[in-house]
């Protein structure tokens, strides 16, 4: 009986290993295919890409900028992992022509390289990292670990942070996190501030020397100094973040952080006036990097077929509770935002967001109460020219242009034939309340980057899109309408509107 | 709220299966002894998906799967290993019995995580045929069931006799109008599924049950194919190492274990 069983077993077996080939449809070549065995612990990744831009502001068809220059990025990466260590290292050589006389030129820079660790209910990473806290699309508030490259794009690819990251689960529903950076990278901008500063300075320099009072300024030449040390101990951040994951995603943040933008620190300089009075001038102004506090919250969910999010940070500035114009206000900044899926097989993707910041006190009579020429009471207080000299400098330089900026992003992808061609395009738009308005009046910046991908094999990119920016204003006494391309922060990169035609490649040995 | 709701589909369920007119015993039967087939408490596997679409392309995706199950609760992680554009991207789907499942999804290339919606569960994972909703874990409860028809055979499956029945989900969420699951009448497992269309009632796709291994009383298909005969593509996925109940740990399946 026992050996009848065990017959019409191994005849089932038999019977089930012939009859259930189900990979027989898919040709002979599937075994190989789907031969694969567990991964290696040592695996290699690499990026290939090359990008070039034709830009459509004429003044800059010589490529002169990070954001034009033809470029060619190759990535190689390794990870290896043994039992609950990982080890990840990155790195790109980037090939610029350079414009003066297309030259290659490369430089190499560091990319996620870092020691995870996991045991038990920590996840414990020390190296150069990528941080993403928030859960809005692009626009984070709360988001201000990593230091980021506005010089390249308007999406400013970050800058890895070399941290020890501590991560606690006490429970699978909850997450603790602690960061220590001892030195925080500079961000790179499109605008020089210390070349800006130094030319405003220039300029005021030239109208008092042209003026009535001309020859007591003539030996005045104002100087501006930027202080940020790439690897200056005292630019250590730190930062904690709490996460609830739930039916409603939940997170509070806090990050001890350096601030990206420059606070002037002004040095006043007198010189010999008329009737032994005594002309009061900035005679150095230092760029300092001050400590700024980030309060995050953030939410998310799903609601039937949406998903919702909000996100909010508060930058508590140093010395906030000073008025004296010689410090930034706080700043209040918010994202609400919602995506879905649509069309066959829900292949479609929308996602919509409504932005907002607001600078309570914020100064926006500046140019208005300083419009007039300068009276020699004036000009002989070293109180009014330094805060004059102040509140020229300190709102701007921290890229504070009005009191509330309301706006309105989104993005639309179209994946086709099995994400063999995704057209999509993103954009933003913002408009600005309470501001000067005594040189100028603003209607608003538009931000658009439409984009068709070709995906003619796996990981393989071809990818022809452009990058497109806007801020129209009408200057005060003029009638027509006229593009902002040197204060507003998306007009700031008209100059650098493009097309581009970009080949991605990405490899692995997993 | 969370009680108010559960009270209310508890009350809801237990109305249908008093109904005379709803009740279907010999469907139910053949339902419950399928899923009271043994189970694996957990699972890993390296496994390869094939996916060919209408003109006959092919895409090969590899990745890993881990899967945990207790006696009110199942939680699957898959990560992808190739290609390179997908590679590190992780999936998660955590179930309770009488609850709403919870799937989230990790991006490499954003370094975060995403809740999924109910409306992306009939959108495509990574392009293949299984949709989200596919890789949601089932319950007995989850579904009608209605008995066909028993002794049919089947052309892939010689030698074995099945019993038809007719399964309705009651979420809103499924994308199908109803599905049909041939069970092997002898070891009560499902060999093949047919979905069918909300708009018209049309077959969608047939899903097959291939090469299943019996792992110390645990039956596994080793090949699963999925034929969508709307979109006139496949997706083969074919498990290369499978190892049970090896103690997979229940860590795994959480945020952490997807970003880590």
């Amino acid at each position: 009986m026992r050996s009848l069983l065990l017959a019409a077993t191994l005849l089932a077996s038999t019977v089930l290993g012939m009859a259930q080939d189900l990979s027989s449809e898919f040709g002979s070549d599937v075994g190989t295919a789907t031969s694969s065995a567990a991964p290696s612990p040592l695996s290699v990744n690499g990026d290939h890409s090359m990008i070039y831009h034709q830009p459509l502001w004429a003044d800059n068809w010589s490529y002169a900028s990070p954001a034009l220059e033809p470029e060619m990025d190759n990535t190689l990466g390794f990870t290896y992992k043994a039992g609950s260590l990982k080890f990840v290292a990155n790195g790109t050589v980037k090939t610029l022509a350079t414009p003066q006389d297309w030259s290659a030129l490369s430089q190499f820079e560091i990319g996620e390289t870092y020691l995870s660790w996991t045991p038990g209910n920590f996840l414990v990473n020390f190296g150069y990292q990528l941080f993403n806290w928030g859960v809005a699309d692009k626009f984070n508030p709360s988001d201000g670990l990593n230091a980021r490259d506005y010089s390249v794009s308007m999406d400013a690819p970050k800058i890895p942070l070399l941290a020890a990251d501590v991560r606690w689960f006490p429970v699978k529903w909850l997450s603790v996190e602690g960061v220590v950076s001892p030195y925080q990278s500079p961000s790179r901008f499109p605008v020089d501030f210390t070349a800006n500063t130094q030319a405003g300075l220039n300029a005021n320099a030239a109208l008092l020397a042209n003026s009535a009072l001309g020859p007591y300024y003539a030996g005045y030449s104002p100087q501006t100094m930027a202080t940020f040390a790439t690897d200056n101990p005292n630019s250590a951040v730190a930062g904690a973040r709490l996460n609830v994951y739930s039916a409603l995603d939940f997170g509070l943040s806090y990050i001890y952080d350096l601030d990206p933008y420059d606070t002037p620190e002004v040095t006043m300089k007198s010189l010999a006036g008329p009737s032994s009075t005594t002309l009061w001038v900035p005679g150095q102004v230092t760029l300092v990097h001050k400590r700024i506090h980030r309060f995050g919250v953030d939410a998310k969910t799903t609601v039937g077929p949406l998903g919702l999010w909000g996100e909010g940070g508060f930058d508590l500035t140093e010395n906030s509770s000073d008025t004296s114009d010689q410090v930034r206000r706080d700043r209040l900044a918010w994202t609400l935002g919602m995506d879905f899926n649509w069309g066959y097989h829900n292949n479609f993707y929308a996602n919509l967001q409504y932005i907002g910041a607001w600078v309570p006190g914020y100064d926006q009579t500046t140019q208005a109460d300083y419009a007039g020429p300068l009276t020699l009471s004036e000009l002989t207080s070293e109180a009014y020219m330094q805060r004059m000299t102040y509140r020229q400098l300190t709102q701007t330089l921290g890229d504070y242009t009005e009191t509330w900026l309301q706006g309105l992003t989104f993005k639309l992808k179209f994946p086709l034939d099995s994400d063999t061609l995704t057209p999509s395009i993103s954009g933003v738009f913002t408009m600005p309340f309470g501001y000067d308005t005594t040189l100028e009046t603003r209607y608003g910046s538009l931000a658009l980057k439409p984009e068709i991908d070709l995906m003619p094999m796996d990981s393989f990119h071809l990818r022809v899109g452009a990058d497109l920016a806007w801020a129209w204003v009408k200057k005060a006494g003029e009638t027509a309408v006229t593009l902002d391309t040197t204060v507003d922060r998306l007009g700031v990169y008209t100059p650098y509107n493009d097309v581009y035609i970009s080949v991605d490649y990405q490899w692995t040995t997993q | 709220m969370k009680t108010l709701v559960r009270t209310a589909a508890v009350a809801l369920v237990g109305w249908l299966i008093a109904s005379p007119l709803l009740a279907d015993p010999q469907g139910d039967s053949i339902a419950k002894a399928y899923f009271n087939l043994k189970k694996a408490h957990d699972t890993y596997a390296v496994a390869t998906m094939v996916i060919v679409d209408q003109d006959g392309n092919k895409k090969v995706r590899k990745l890993e799967m881990w899967t945990r199950e207790t006696s009110d609760s199942k939680s699957a992680l898959t990560k992808f290993l190739q290609p390179a554009d997908v590679a590190g991207t992780k999936f998660l789907t955590l179930s309770h019995e009488g609850e709403a499942t919870d799937q989230r999804l990790y991006l490499p290339a954003l370094g975060k995580t995403r809740k999924i919606a109910s409306s992306d569960k009939s959108g495509k994972f990574v392009n293949s045929d299984f949709f989200y909703y596919d890789l949601e874990a089932r319950y007995y409860a989850d579904d009608r069931y209605t008995f066909l028809e028993s002794g049919v055979t089947l052309p892939d499956f010689p030698g074995m006799s099945f019993s038809k029945i007719e399964m309705k989900a009651k979420s809103s969420e499924c994308p199908y109008a109803k599905s049909i699951a041939w069970v092997n009448e002898d070891n009560h497992f499902i060999y093949r599924i047919d979905v069918f269309q909300k708009d018209d009632g049309g077959l969608w796709k047939t899903i097959k049950f291939g090469k299943v291994k019996d792992i110390d009383g645990v039956l596994i298909p080793t090949e699963t194919l999925v034929i969508n005969h709307r979109g006139h593509s496949k997706t083969l996925l074919v498990i290369n190492d499978l190892r049970v109940n090896q103690g997979v740990s229940s860590s795994l399946f959480s945020v952490k274990g997807l970003e880590e």
